[in-house]
């Protein structure tokens, strides 16, 4: 894959399934569309020096334990099935925090227990360090070193600085894939930034009262 | 549903006991046997035999053992969208398979958490001393696992769960006798 109009085409026929990431990789293998168009609504692909924001959902991301909190294995478990979404932090603007947070909890606004769904924070994802994480395929004479998670630019009508996070499948098993994922969400977590700490937009209306 | 957990230590007996308690997935009667100790985890599938012994899922003390348990029953009620409009909705025989998984390993003093997989997948999560484990149950008894020792990472898919007994690779890495 090498055109903008393959890329395209690739995202446009992944579907919205738990299967999504894996017709991205069949399509665009080792991470091939990632500086290319794979929407129609943004043209400009992620860029090495970005950074995307992750909204942390109270209680769906994180774990309450000996009187503090962590991010748990669902933060990013996504990345290996839909796609992990985030906002790209230089190109969105107020509004688009606004329309992401107030859409995902007018979509799903309570939790399992019953309790309303809160923003927890955010978590700031350099793109650099995404795109330097690796993992290796040792086969009877090699070890290959594999990008092991993509950046994509998949702006969407509304939100033209969305952006999805996802594994490098390739072949790997199920559980090969969850242990990238669940150490991807592990170093995160020192990228961690509390509702008032984050500036670029205000939270205070979506955190827990 | 109410939790029914008898907090009697059953690895004390000596013999293979059969008490009613435990309904996993909240639905109909199924059986654990909890052998004695040289049989720590095993326990029959459910047959559907109506057998009126019903065994009981041992309670190790650990209330995160509990806390799991109840968190797994919450959880097996989101639907599609739950984190995002994508997620998928939670797989009632994966989280059945969970509950089982439970079973088997309520004896090994683990601290347990559970939580939900972006494709509705149910997760246990045990920790112990050095041993961290990660379990997702893909539906069907398959479970993708990852066991990590200290210096010694494992992780693979399995097949094949029959609700009863752990899978005997779990049990040794976890240090239970399978």
């Amino acid at each position: 894959v090498s055109t903008v109009l393959d890329c395209l085409e690739v995202f446009a026929k992944a579907g919205e399934d738990a299967h999504r990431v894996r017709r991205i990789d069949s399509g665009a293998p080792h991470c091939a569309c990632e500086s290319q168009q794979v929407s129609q609504y943004q043209e400009t692909p992620v860029e090495p020096d970005e950074y995307l924001v992750r909204i942390v959902f109270d209680p769906t991301h994180i774990t309450k334990e000996n009187g503090g909190t962590r991010l748990n294995s669902a933060t990013f478990s996504d990345a290996k099935s839909f796609g992990s979404p985030c906002i790209r932090r230089g190109i969105s603007d107020s509004e688009e925090y606004k329309r992401t947070i107030e859409a995902i909890l007018k979509n799903s606004p309570t939790a399992s227990d019953g309790t309303a769904r809160t923003v927890h924070g955010v978590i700031i994802v350099p793109v650099s360090e995404i795109r330097k994480m690796t993992y290796e395929i040792k086969d009877n004479h090699s070890t290959a070193q594999h990008q092991a998670f993509a950046a994509y630019a998949t702006g969407e009508s509304d939100r033209p600085a969305h952006a999805e996070i996802m594994v490098a499948l390739g072949n790997m098993s199920n559980s090969k894939a969850d242990r990238l994922a669940i150490n991807f969400s592990k170093s995160m977590n020192n990228n961690f930034v509390d509702t008032t700490e984050f500036l670029d937009f205000d939270l205070s209306p979506y955190v827990r009262k | 549903m109410a939790l029914q957990l008898y907090s009697s230590n059953l690895l004390s007996h000596t013999v293979e006991q059969f008490v009613p308690t435990f309904l996993p997935s909240g639905g109909s009667k199924r059986y654990f046997k909890i052998g004695n100790g040289d049989h720590p985890v095993s326990a029959p599938a459910d047959k559907g035999t109506g057998d009126p012994k019903i065994i009981p899922l041992p309670s190790s003390g650990s209330r995160t053992f509990q806390r799991a348990l109840a968190t797994l029953r919450k959880l097996r009620s989101l639907s599609k969208g739950w984190d995002g409009y994508r997620a998928a909705p939670a797989d009632p025989g994966s989280f059945e398979d969970a509950e089982k998984f439970l079973g088997c390993i309520s004896n090994g003093s683990f601290n347990v958490s559970a939580n939900i997989h972006a494709e509705g997948h149910a997760v246990i999560e045990l920790e112990r001393y050095s041993i961290k484990a990660h379990f997702r149950f893909l539906g069907d008894g398959k479970i993708a696992a990852i066991i990590d020792l200290p210096n010694d990472e494992w992780d693979d898919d399995l097949h094949g769960f029959d609700g009863a007994t752990l899978p005997r690779v779990v049990a040794e890495r976890l240090g239970l006798r399978g």
